[in-house]
């Protein structure tokens, strides 16, 4: 789901539940969202990975 | 405040009869009756039990039936591990009435190796924060000054242990909680490496970050228990490490010592100082994701945390206090798709830290940014930045939950005011015994244990 269409949703259903005090979390929450979901980790159904990422991950095990 | 008792320098007393377990065990419960009204470490006292079960030591020690060092030895859970017939309270009115049925995994265990039960302590309400301040029995302070917190979640544990109410204590930590306290209150707290320790019986908080471990005085104490819990008391204690081989660490530097403040800055570096001193070789390392750990832990505790409560929060929010309410609902808003990738993230830790481990012998950062909070406050500014005490507390300790490595606080030079301070020490993955012997080494470096006068 897209952040802004998250936001405005989860938004309005905490007003909804009268829970208007965790508002400011919310606000919090999405700053941590933003950043998690523009992390180079993420998958891309395109099947590029970043280039940087992919090298590190070809030199790592658990020995 | 009496001499440093440990477990590991009264086992052959109490072995010998020198000393006997219903002494240790009068000892402790006079120190609870004595601090317990300021404290506040404890929520259930087990004092008659506690009795007879010392008396029945005795009597098997004195017949010849040892069972080893934390025979008759007085210690304490935090209130979120069941004991057949008490309550588990986990400091919240939302388990009222609950009476446990049968004895967590490693209760049963510890029981085998023949430890005594004083009493069940004070904990952050559902272990969901690092004050210890939000619990349904009040606030938990420190005995170094009351005026501060603990830290937390396990904060009454740590409070006992440092006053000396009980020889030692099991916590749990999903984010720091058994490192925090211990380094508040300037005692070791061994996070083990996830899933070594049954978490059977115990009130979860995040089932994929959760780990059990415990808070003593020495290291050694902190092995033994360890060793018992995960039945592996006919292994000798860790020999202090490689001798002919120097020491080598890795420090996290950049992120990690960022936002420090002052005082911990200077303990921690005298720390590092007097490592090198004695031969240790310390290089710096960094994680290239390290600026991402904050949001993938959010992202996986705050869901995990939201579903296990989900029904009660619908059925009896008001039995919550106020802010443990509000973070668990905060958690039912996250989506399924940024889990998913918060998992993806923690591959990429565990990898990085993995890497950073790779030809040494364990890493070393500090544990906690700040000396053990005032009560009641939340925010705290650091270099001229402010951050939430909750923020700053779990800032050095939620990557190794999300990792899964072992990772251990020890106590080292308090600030200038007399407050404790902590050094992690991080080892490999499921490497906890290497890490143990490591810390020994560690220990006999620094010797300057922190109690409270």
């Amino acid at each position: 789901m897209p952040l802004k269409g998250w936001l405005q949703s989860s938004r309005m259903d905490i007003e909804r539940r009268g829970l208007v005090v965790i508002v400011p979390l919310l606000e919090t929450l999405v700053i941590a969202t933003e950043k998690l979901r523009a992390a180079d980790w993420n998958d891309d159904a395109s099947g590029n990975v970043p280039k940087k990422l992919d090298r590190f991950l070809q030199h790592t095990d658990r020995s | 405040m009496n001499d440093i008792r440990t477990i590991t320098s009264l086992a052959q007393r109490v072995k010998t009869g020198d000393i006997t377990s219903v002494k240790l065990v009068e000892e402790c419960l006079a120190k609870i009756t004595h601090d317990q009204s300021v404290l506040n470490a404890f929520i259930t006292v087990t004092a008659e039990r506690a009795r007879e079960e010392a008396h029945q030591a005795d009597l098997e020690i004195a017949s010849g039936h040892y069972r080893g060092p934390l025979h008759g030895m007085p210690i304490s859970l935090k209130d979120l591990i069941d004991v057949r017939g008490l309550p588990t309270t986990a400091a919240s009115l939302v388990r009222q009435g609950h009476i446990a049925k049968t004895d967590a995994d490693i209760v049963s265990t510890l029981r085998q190796a023949g430890v005594i039960l004083v009493g069940k302590c004070n904990l952050h309400e559902f272990a969901f924060g690092t004050t210890s301040e939000d619990s349904a029995f009040g606030p938990t302070r420190n005995p170094h000054d009351t005026s501060r917190s603990p830290g937390g979640s396990s904060g009454g544990s740590a409070a006992a242990v440092a006053a000396g109410m009980c020889l030692a204590s099991i916590g749990t930590d999903t984010g720091g909680s058994i490192r925090i306290p211990a380094a508040a209150c300037g005692i070791v707290g061994l996070k083990p490496t996830f899933g070594e320790l049954s978490c059977r019986g115990v009130v979860p908080l995040g089932r994929t970050l959760d780990h059990v471990g415990p808070l003593a005085r020495c290291v050694n104490d902190v092995w033994l228990l360890y060793a018992a819990m995960v039945n592996r008391t006919s292994q000798i204690p860790p020999a202090t490490f490689h001798q002919t081989k120097p020491i080598r660490l890795g420090l996290l530097r950049k992120y990690f010592m960022d936002r420090l403040e002052h005082d911990v800055r200077t303990s921690f570096e005298k720390a590092v100082k007097k490592l090198q001193q004695a031969g240790t070789v310390i290089e710096e390392v960094s994680l290239p994701h390290a600026s991402d750990i904050s949001p993938v832990y959010l992202h996986t505790v705050l869901p995990e945390a939201a579903a296990y409560h989900a029904r009660t929060l619908e059925t009896r929010p008001e039995a919550y206090t106020p802010a443990i309410r509000e973070r668990l609902e905060i958690g039912r808003y996250i989506l399924g798709e940024d889990y998913i990738r918060a998992m993806k993230g923690r591959e990429t830790l565990r990898a990085e830290v993995d890497t950073a481990l790779r030809g040494r012998h364990g890493l070393i950062l500090p544990t906690l940014p700040i000396p053990a909070p005032p009560l009641g406050v939340e925010t705290i500014q650091i270099e001229g930045v402010t951050d939430t005490v909750r923020n700053l507390t779990l800032r050095l300790s939620q990557l190794f939950n999300l990792t899964g490595h072992p990772a251990i606080s020890l106590p080292i030079a308090p600030t200038p005011s007399g407050l404790p301070c902590g050094l992690q020490l991080v080892g490999g993955y499921n490497r906890t015994n290497d890490l143990l012997a490591l810390s020994l080494s560690c220990e006999k470096i620094f010797s300057n244990a922190a109690t409270p006068t």
